[in-house]
């Protein structure tokens, strides 16, 4: 089963904003294929960070406000945050380590 | 139970993958097409019975290679593999031997190698039982927490960040280290050629700034010859550079990224005769976990 939670614009609030752990939103579109290159990696993470941290994707094309109110311009674009406020933007792609270690820095603050 | 042999023992099998290979037929294109997607891989995994990790090893390997020289390194790995055993670890185990005989030097002496040598010894350990959770965490926390390295380090320790996984749980972790290991020789031979951080920043700008002056001639061109197209570009930059006097820098930059070019050509040539040589001197030896 995947790690990876699909929000929306409905529930973003909850999912994101008032999570108690640290969250990277991953702002993706269904005809992005580096966001398909990416997806093995974000799974990947999203396993080694269960229960400490959440993934999640969000479809710009379903969730234009979204995109808008994160100043999304490409995809994939991928956001850290933590206590409901931005901590990182991170564009393009990213090996398994390195978004691992940025999301590790989060939570171990958040601990 | 008992993980099934290479090719489920079958001559057959293997030499149908093998003719695919040297037609560079669909399966091969699918399997080694670097734009396409994870599943890629599902197919060569399931159907010839072969280790995930190094289903994705090969793919990556061949990644940077010419098109006879790839086929050549496929179809030798595929010839050198045992049918009567699994594949699982051989992937693991040449890149334990690489890191033994090539990047623990790079490191040797630096604040990192000893958190290295522990993440390393946890990719070990993996091949023969389950890693906690939390060692890998600690482990990577420990190379997290190293003095910050120069430049030089700084890449190979990305190398060993991608190899801080347990492989049979994410083998798509092998392709972040290749990737982060050719990135690494990329840079090396940048730096041999003297070429910087700040002089690669300061090239950018000015390119990017000439580039928007010569596109109003760039648009106007009357060809679709990619050839001529490349060329008329590169003497348009030339002049902008003269012009500024700044032709020193671009010639610069061309013979940097024309070495690093042949650096990563020579990595890649050195990745994957290590592997063949790995796999027809060792293979008999190779520690697999059933």
């Amino acid at each position: 089963m995947s790690n990876l939670v699909s929000i929306s614009d409905s529930d973003f609030e909850v999912q994101a904003i008032r999570s108690d752990l640290p969250v990277l939103l991953d702002f993706t579109a269904s005809w992005c294929a580096p966001c398909k290159a990416l997806l093995p990696a974000l799974e990947d993470v999203a396993a080694a960070v269960a229960g400490r941290g959440r993934i999640l994707k969000i479809d710009v094309d379903d969730n234009p406000d979204l995109a808008k109110r994160f100043e999304v311009r490409g995809v994939p674009t991928l956001i850290l945050m933590k206590d409901g406020e931005v901590k990182e933007r991170l564009m393009g792609q990213h090996s398994r380590g390195k978004l691992l270690a940025k999301f590790e820095q989060y939570i171990e603050e958040a601990n | 139970m008992a993980a099934a042999p290479a090719f489920r023992g079958s001559v057959r099998k293997r030499d149908e993958l093998l003719s695919d290979i040297r037609a560079n037929g669909a399966l091969t294109r699918i399997w080694l097409n670097s734009a396409a997607i994870e599943e890629r891989f599902a197919v060569i995994v399931q159907e010839y019975v072969l280790d995930p990790v190094l289903v994705r090893l090969i793919a990556a390997l061949s990644d940077m290679a010419t098109s006879p020289a790839r086929t050549e390194f496929v179809a030798t790995v595929i010839e050198a593999l045992p049918l009567d055993k699994p594949t699982g670890g051989i992937a693991c185990a040449w890149l334990i031997d690489r890191w033994e005989s090539t990047l623990a030097t790079r490191l040797e002496g630096s604040a990192v190698h000893e958190p290295a040598r522990t993440v390393v010894q946890l990719v070990k350990d993996s091949q023969v039982g389950e890693v906690p959770a939390e060692a890998w965490r600690a482990a990577i926390r420990g190379l997290a927490l190293a003095a910050e390295p120069g430049p030089d380090i700084a890449d190979y320790v990305e190398v060993v960040e991608a190899m801080a996984w347990d492989t049979s749980k994410a083998p798509g972790a092998i392709t972040d280290v290749i990737q982060a290991w050719c990135s690494a020789a990329r840079r090396d031979a940048l730096r041999a050629a003297g070429w910087t951080d700040a002089l690669e920043q300061e090239y950018t700008r000015l390119a990017r700034d000439y580039q928007t002056r010569i596109a109003p001639e760039m648009r106007a061109l009357d060809t679709t010859d990619r050839v001529e197209i490349e060329r008329i570009f590169e003497e348009l930059m030339r002049k902008q550079f003269d012009g500024e006097g700044r032709i020193d820098l671009m010639g610069h930059a061309m013979a940097a990224h024309k070495a690093s070019h042949a650096g990563v050509q020579r990595w890649g040539d050195e990745q994957r005769e290590s592997l063949c040589a790995f796999l027809t001197s060792s293979a008999q030896d190779i520690k697999r976990p059933d």
